[in-house]
């Protein structure tokens, strides 16, 4: 744009320089054409006088019609002066710069060629006037003629053209710049999009998605960015979920925690600051807060395996299936007779590896919650066997059932279905937690299914361990 | 009789409850559910309630808001976030207890608010002295014991949890409302002064290692 207006501006100015040329040129060529003009009239008034040669006054007589002719045309304003710089005749009032007069007359003076020319431009009154001078030779005597012309036109349409060209590129450089503007905006808004994007990504907000505009590197980048994010939003997710989880954890821990130190607490201080307390509230008092502490020693047993689960060296082995399940029956008979529970025990033989203890563990926390959740007369049955690939022991029993919404969230740590009935039982509601963590750690799963009032089925499916003997 | 409900639905700790508010001579009543204890805390018949949070059916806070009387409620809860302390102070509970709490600390709460709902005695008696809280003067044989405003106080504690030994702490906490100890110096000299003025040297005993009692006259 600007080399354009430049270029714009050097041709005006050579355009003009060519037309004040030509002025120049044509004012000169009147200009000689006044002084023949001047020369004849001297000659023809000489001749009419008849006298050798004429003087001043004479000739001013003479040139004075050339001069009053010279008024009727505008443009050329005419002017005399002898050698002294003396005006002589002036028919318009100029104050001319008297070096043009000087050049003038002291090249007068020396030579005796008559086509010396002096121009030089003036403002007059507002206006633009080409002045040119020469000196002529008079009946011997020297003068300097000068004729003036008006030139102000050209300069008017000089400066019109320069501030038409001025606004044009004004105007076109807008326009150019808006266009450009919009084009680098449009090829840009992928660019500016991914950057808005990451920038929300980075602070926080991962659930932000660049908008895949088009097909080429800047669309790739775009896919894999959002492929980060999503992974970036998973990891923090998870993250929030531990550490919710962990939240949640605590709070019931406290809770469960404070309960019986709340009952243990109240109870020692109503002993030891009340007057005769009777023997059978002493015993009473002292019964509670035995149980009480009881429940908290269990409760920091299971957490403190709940804990340490992941931590200890575990010692797995291989198990023949049957041993283990003669192991568990050994334990569980007794107490499911003093409950008065028909417990049957059937097994396939294979052998699965584990860690036997805490494996062991998992099956009598079942069986445990199995006799809780049944009435005397009941029957419990545990059954191992073969399917595919997997061993599966299943612990039935025909209690009192859950509901599906109790199903989802029994292995959540300190979840009890039944608070009153868990507590009265000595539970502490860590026990299917503890069980789902050992499960995991065997690479095993847990599935519950029950029904309310029809009773409820825990399976555990751990793979075979092939032997090849 | 005053009478007090209890909601609360850990067994043992409502019997905790209930054996405390026997000690302060007040009648209670145990609900270990959220929708029992809103029908009673309606029928209008308890001068205060004691509800917990963590309740089956409804909550605590479910309970108050939906309470169609104005009986005073105090909670009494595990929870120990801040927020649930404004949130069930700002649904018109009148104090908030956290979970373990000691025995004296609930029953002058519980004194507290029925103070504030003009539901205590007024008259006090005990042996031959009689107290109005009201015109806060204290009588023996019908001639006036000259008592200053701690002193006045004290003895009106030790009338209230009679039989009941109480700490320096717990004192200094109750009647000067200091939570520190170290302070006990000024209990001692105080309730050798009450011991003097009110010649209760053989009923306002020192019992070892825990604090004061005044014995009931059986």
């Amino acid at each position: 744009m600007l080399a354009v207006s430049t270029i714009g501006i050097l041709l005006l100015k050579n355009d003009f320089n060519t037309s004040i040329d030509m002025q120049t040129e044509n004012a000169i060529s009147e200009h000689s054409y006044m002084v023949s003009n001047i020369s004849n009239k001297i000659i023809t008034a000489r001749l009419q006088s008849n006298s050798i040669l004429l003087t001043t006054s004479q000739i001013l007589n003479v040139l004075g019609d050339i001069f009053e002719d010279s008024k009727i045309n505008p443009t050329t304003i005419v002017a005399l002066f002898n050698k002294n710089n003396r005006v002589l005749y002036n028919n318009v009032p100029i104050s001319l710069d008297t070096s043009i007069l000087n050049s003038a007359g002291s090249s007068n003076t020396s030579s005796t060629d008559s086509n010396l020319y002096y121009t030089q431009i003036l403002k007059v009154n507002g206006r633009m006037r080409l002045i040119v001078a020469s000196p002529i030779v008079l009946e011997k005597q020297n003068f300097i003629f000068v004729t003036s012309t008006d030139i102000s036109n050209i300069y008017a349409s000089y400066s019109n053209q320069i501030r038409y060209t001025k606004y044009m590129c004004i105007t076109l450089s807008l326009v150019c710049a808006i266009i450009l503007l919009t084009l680098s905006k449009l090829l840009l808004r992928p660019l500016v999009n991914l950057n808005r994007t990451t920038s929300a990504i980075a602070t926080g907000d991962y659930s932000q998605r660049i908008t895949i505009y088009s097909d080429d590197e800047l669309g790739e980048l775009s896919y894999n960015m959002n492929i980060m994010a999503n992974a970036v939003e998973k990891n923090v997710n998870q993250l929030k979920e531990v550490a919710e989880n962990r939240k949640t954890f605590i709070n019931n821990l406290s809770h469960e925690m404070k309960t019986p130190l709340t009952s243990i607490l109240g109870f020692a201080d109503i002993m030891r600051i009340k007057r005769n307390l009777s023997d059978e509230e002493l015993s009473d008092y002292s019964n509670i807060i035995f149980d009480e502490a009881t429940r908290l020693k269990n409760l920091s047993g299971k957490l403190m395996e709940l804990i340490t689960i992941g931590e200890t060296n575990l010692d797995f082995s291989e198990t023949e299936t049957t041993e283990l399940f003669s192991q568990i029956e050994l334990v569980m008979k007794p107490i499911m007779i003093t409950n008065n529970i028909s417990f049957t025990v059937s097994c396939d033989s294979c052998f699965i590896y584990i860690d036997l203890e805490l494996f062991k563990s998992v099956i009598l926390n079942l069986l445990d919650n199995a006799i809780k959740a049944s009435e005397n007369d009941s029957t419990i049955s545990l059954i191992g066997k073969i399917e595919n690939d997997d061993f599966k022991i299943q612990v039935i029993d025909k209690g009192i059932g859950m509901s599906e919404d109790d199903i989802s969230k029994v292995t959540e740590p300190f979840y009890m279905v039944d608070k009153a009935r868990s507590r009265k039982a000595g539970g502490v509601g860590l026990g299917l937690a503890l069980c789902s963590s050992i499960v995991e750690i065997h690479n095993a799963k847990l599935d519950i299914s029950s029904r309310l009032q029809h009773g409820t089925n825990v399976t555990v499916s751990i793979q075979i361990q092939k032997k090849e003997q | 009789m005053i009478k007090i409900l209890i909601v609360e639905d850990d067994e043992n700790i409502a019997k905790m409850i209930r054996a405390t508010v026997t000690m302060g001579g007040y009648d209670s009543y145990i609900c270990s559910d959220g929708i029992t204890g809103l029908k009673h805390m309606n029928s209008g018949d308890y001068d205060l309630v004691l509800l917990d949070i963590m309740l089956p059916e409804m909550d605590g806070f479910e309970v108050i808001s939906k309470r169609t009387n104005d009986t005073p409620v105090i909670f009494i809860t595990a929870k120990q976030d801040v927020l649930d302390k404004v949130s069930g102070l700002k649904l018109g509970a009148e104090d908030y207890i956290v979970k373990p709490f000691e025995t004296v600390e609930l029953l002058a709460r519980i004194e507290v608010v029925l103070r504030r709902y003009n539901k205590n005695e007024h008259i006090l008696t005990y042996k031959d002295i009689t107290i109005n809280i009201d015109e806060h003067t204290c009588r023996q044989n019908h001639t006036d014991v000259n008592l200053t405003p701690k002193e006045f106080d004290l003895i009106v504690f030790f009338i209230q949890h009679q039989d009941v030994a109480i700490s320096r702490s717990q004192l200094l906490s109750a009647i000067w409302c200091y939570y520190f100890e170290g302070e006990s110096r000024t209990v001692d000299i105080h309730i050798q002064q009450l011991r003097k003025k009110l010649s209760l040297k053989n009923n306002l005993i020192t019992i070892p290692k825990l604090g004061y009692r005044l014995n009931k006259i059986s």
